[in-house]
């Protein structure tokens, strides 16, 4: 993990940060859960990947572990909020991945996602036959990521979240105040992904780039899962 | 000081509007396609085809669902002492080069070699190389497993297949190679269709 | 797209590449003797037993993100997971690191360049190419110990901070410069501040060196062996044509040079002790094979001769090394190679721990030398010692055309 690298993919994605807003920035394939006739649909939850950084004066993240532990139990529980709202039976992955065969699917799940970040959306890596449809799958196989009674469709949430220090709020201030020139602060970068189990299609995917929102509190966590989570189908 | 959220807006329009200038991928087929004057295909329908990018150092680059998931490289003609990319000659320094008259073994070990610089893989696992026809030629079809990319990028297992022939001291390739899950078996149909229409440019044979 | 490129030799590793993990690669840059020797008190700056604890310490945070890597290298299918030579690194470990054996958790990754690093939270990175480069135990020991000082002394930390204090320090330079109304000032403020970090980041390498190798004294192995594997990683450079020079701004790691002389001095002044060769070609021996294979296939002849040689000084009839060698200039077939291959081949051929693919080798190029019917014999002693090969239809072919 390099910081560095980090810290300037942050600029970048900043830079696209007020272009987000007015682009669609959820697809998906339908817009209700196919639900078997007995019961509610079951979602299988995959551990959430967060991580929290905190933005020095001169805005290299520090990663703050405090932080990151509170946003993953704030997500979860919204999470578990918002599915039992909408009658979705829930249930979280616990991160234990022993055998070979789901270290290969969560590899692959990971790959599908990267991709669909890279080449559906608009930019230079953007796909001319992915242009105006959203058709992605992980192949049947991804059915092995869970029993057949335990899931119907599996969640993966992502998110990389930074806030300004004190200090760097002083010089996001300064640099405005006197030099009329805006220096960034915290950032919000996530994604979300729905997979439905029996077909490997990816059903939905959402992606959030913002300057707002709060993963340490458990109130605006709330606000972030209702973002990440827009359109997803129910 | 209690850090909190300060939200800033950088100014972004000249930046989107340049990035939004730049395309990594056109499309390509259906129908013919003339590569470097050396290899005539047809598709059957329509690919990605890489014209832009730091990684576009293939002589060709196709792919349906971005090369984490699935890549055509073909690369006609590659003479001897020459590498399967296009790099500067100090970037070349340790890729494997051409030799005519390579056994079939070797030419897997020349691509193996090759995929090891551009997509950091190893662990190879050889499933088999046996005779094969391509584009009126006697050469080879071979397959391996591998894995691509390492720590900072994202782990692929892969699955690939080739067709290679040599004639007049140059090689013909044509490669594809997959995520091992779904999209090798989802990819291969269409590209085998691709080396079955393979075809030597008639113009060049009609010259010589 | 390139899906990830690792860092080769010159370029450093990929790990020390982010500034986080620190590390020893190889490197080309000049730099002065300093005054870490014998004599400087290297103590611990860290307790033996700290784990990653929830708190809003950059330490920790560190330390978290780390974890996390961790987790995943756990499934890498790169993980080297053969039982016997886990267990061997895991001993050498637990010798050189003490009371810390608990805390430093090495992990053997399948990737053929020289390198190893160690991470503040104890993962610590042990390439396959470095196992391949070492022929003994101290030598490996030697590379490791200076990866446990790096913990002991918590460079990763300091580098971190180091980072930050970095982007600060830019920070307030740029808005000093704009008051001044001075532009484009980043540049010169980049040099020094990059010129510093490297220095500081010098510092700790040699700290590290003087760690493994007191470690290597200490516990009876030979410390000249430290010294070797600077001597050797030189050799390779030059086999490998990469360059010899770059600019003491980019450099994070002391001259390979200094290196070698430092540690062949402070050798000098230690007990000779044991390389232990045999314990570390028994360790190593349900890998060897594809150590060779791997280096082989990546295109670096010359330096796979190098590495080969290397092995054939400790033993001549090293069957796996004559046939790596041989392979390896058969492949790069320039001026006198392909007689020497045919040569080294055949010696394989008449050795220990030979792998088949050395029949198929000299078949080959006995076939490119016109001598068919020996070709043809090789090739198919190569489908009767290997018969299941996944490429025997290929070679049935050739032997029926």
């Amino acid at each position: 993990m390099n910081l560095y690298k980090r810290a300037k993919a942050i600029c970048v994605v900043m830079l696209a940060v007020s272009l987000a807003a007015c682009v669609q920035n959820h697809h998906r394939l339908q817009e209700t859960l196919t639900r078997p006739a007995e019961r509610d649909a079951r979602i299988l939850v995959l551990p959430v990947d967060a991580e929290l950084f905190e933005l020095s004066f001169g805005g290299a993240p520090t990663p703050r572990q405090d932080w990151t532990v509170a946003a993953r139990a704030n997500m979860n529980a919204a999470l578990r909020g918002f599915f039992e709202e909408r009658k979705i039976a829930v249930a979280f992955h616990d991160g234990v991945v022993d055998d070979a065969q789901t270290a290969k699917l969560m590899r692959l799940h990971a790959a599908v996602g990267q991709s669909i970040r890279a080449h559906q959306y608009d930019g230079p890596e953007s796909l001319p036959t992915k242009k105006g449809k959203f058709e992605w799958t992980m192949g049947p196989a991804i059915r092995g990521l869970a029993p057949a009674d335990a899931a119907d469709y599996v969640v993966l949430v992502h998110v990389r979240d930074s806030y300004s220090s004190g200090a760097r709020v002083a010089a996001q201030v300064v640099a405005a105040a006197v030099f009329g020139v805006a220096l960034h602060g915290g950032m919000q970068i996530g994604f979300a992904s729905m997979v439905d189990l029996n077909t490997g299609d990816v059903v939905w995917f959402n992606r959030l780039l913002r300057g707002a929102g709060d993963l340490r509190t458990a109130e605006p966590a709330k606000e972030t899962i209702a973002a990440l989570l827009e359109g997803m189908p129910q | 000081m209690t850090p909190h959220r300060f939200r800033s807006f950088v100014l972004v329009a000249a930046v989107a509007l340049s990035l939004a200038g730049c395309a990594f991928y056109a499309s390509v087929g259906p129908g013919a396609h003339a590569i470097q004057g050396k290899l005539d295909v047809t598709l059957d329908s329509t690919w990605n085809r890489q014209v832009d990018g730091a990684s576009n150092i293939w002589p060709e680059t196709w792919t349906r669902n971005g090369p984490l998931l699935d890549t055509v490289h073909l690369a006609p003609g590659i003479e001897e002492g020459k590498a399967l990319v296009n790099l500067p000659e100090n970037a070349l320094r340790e890729y494997p080069r051409y030799r005519a008259g390579s056994s079939p073994t070797d030419i897997v070990a020349f691509v193996q070699g090759t995929l090891a610089r551009t997509v950091a893989a190893s662990d190879f696992e050889l499933v088999e190389v046996a005779p094969a026809e391509v584009a009126g030629h006697s050469g080879i079809r071979f397959e391996f497993r591998f894995g691509a990319g390492n720590q900072g990028s994202f782990e692929t297992d892969r699955h690939a297949l080739g067709y290679a022939f040599e004639r007049d001291k140059q090689l013909y390739l044509l490669l594809f190679h997959a995520a091992e899950i779904h999209y090798f078996a989802a990819g291969k149909p269409a590209f085998e269709a691709i080396v079955a229409s393979a075809r030597l440019p008639q113009v060049r044979a009609a010259a010589r | 797209m390139t899906v990830g490129r690792r860092g080769f030799l010159s370029g450093g590793c990929a790990f020390c590449a982010t500034g986080l993990m620190a590390c020893m690669p190889a490197d080309q840059t000049g730099r002065p003797l300093t005054g870490i020797d014998g004599s400087i008190d290297l103590g611990p700056r860290v307790a033996p037993g700290v784990r990653t604890a929830s708190s809003a310490s950059a330490d920790d945070g560190l330390r978290a993100m780390f974890d996390q890597m961790e987790r995943r290298l756990r499934v890498s299918r790169f993980l080297v997971r053969d039982g016997r030579l886990n267990a061997y690194i895991a001993r050498v470990v637990k010798g050189m690191a003490d009371e810390y054996a608990g805390d430093i958790r090495p992990y053997v990754i399948r990737v053929p360049d020289f390198n190893a690093s160690q991470a503040s939270n104890g993962m610590m990175n042990i390439w396959t190419g470095l196992l391949l480069r070492c022929t003994n135990e101290a030598q490996l020991a030697a590379v490791l110990g200076h990866e446990i000082g790096h913990y002991i002394r918590a460079h990763g930390q300091e580098r971190d901070g180091m980072r930050r204090q970095a982007a600060d320090i830019q920070q307030f330079l740029a808005f000093i410069f704009a008051g001044l109304g001075v532009a484009q000032a980043t540049d010169l403020t980049n040099l020094i501040l990059t010129a510093s970090y490297f220095n500081y980041s010098r510092d700790h390498e040699r700290e590290a060196d003087e760690i493994g190798i007191r470690m290597l004294s200490t516990r009876g192995l030979a410390p000249i062996e430290a010294a070797r594997n600077w001597e050797n990683l030189r050799a390779e450079s030059e086999a490998r044509g990469l360059p010899r020079y770059r600019s003491i701004i980019d450099a994070s790691h002391p001259d390979p040079g200094e290196r070698e002389a430092t540690l062949r001095a402070r050798a000098a002044e230690m007990p000779a002790g044991d390389p232990r060769s045999a314990a570390y070609r028994e360790g190593i021996s349900d890998i060897r094979e594809m150590l060779f294979e791997d280096q082989i296939r990546t295109g670096a002849h010359g330096a796979t001769v190098l590495i080969a040689d290397r092995w054939i000084s400790v033993d001549a009839k090293d069957g796996l090394a004559l046939y790596a060698k041989g392979e390896a200039l058969r492949l790069r077939a320039g001026g006198e190679d392909e007689k020497t291959a045919d040569a080294t081949l055949e010696a394989a051929l008449g050795a220990a721990e030979t792998p088949a693919v050395a029949w198929r080798s000299l078949g080959l190029l006995r076939r490119k030398m016109g001598r068919e019917s020996e070709a043809r014999e090789l090739l198919n002693d190569y489908l009767r010692r290997a018969p299941s090969a996944p490429d025997r239809e290929i070679i049935r072919r050739t032997l029926t055309s």
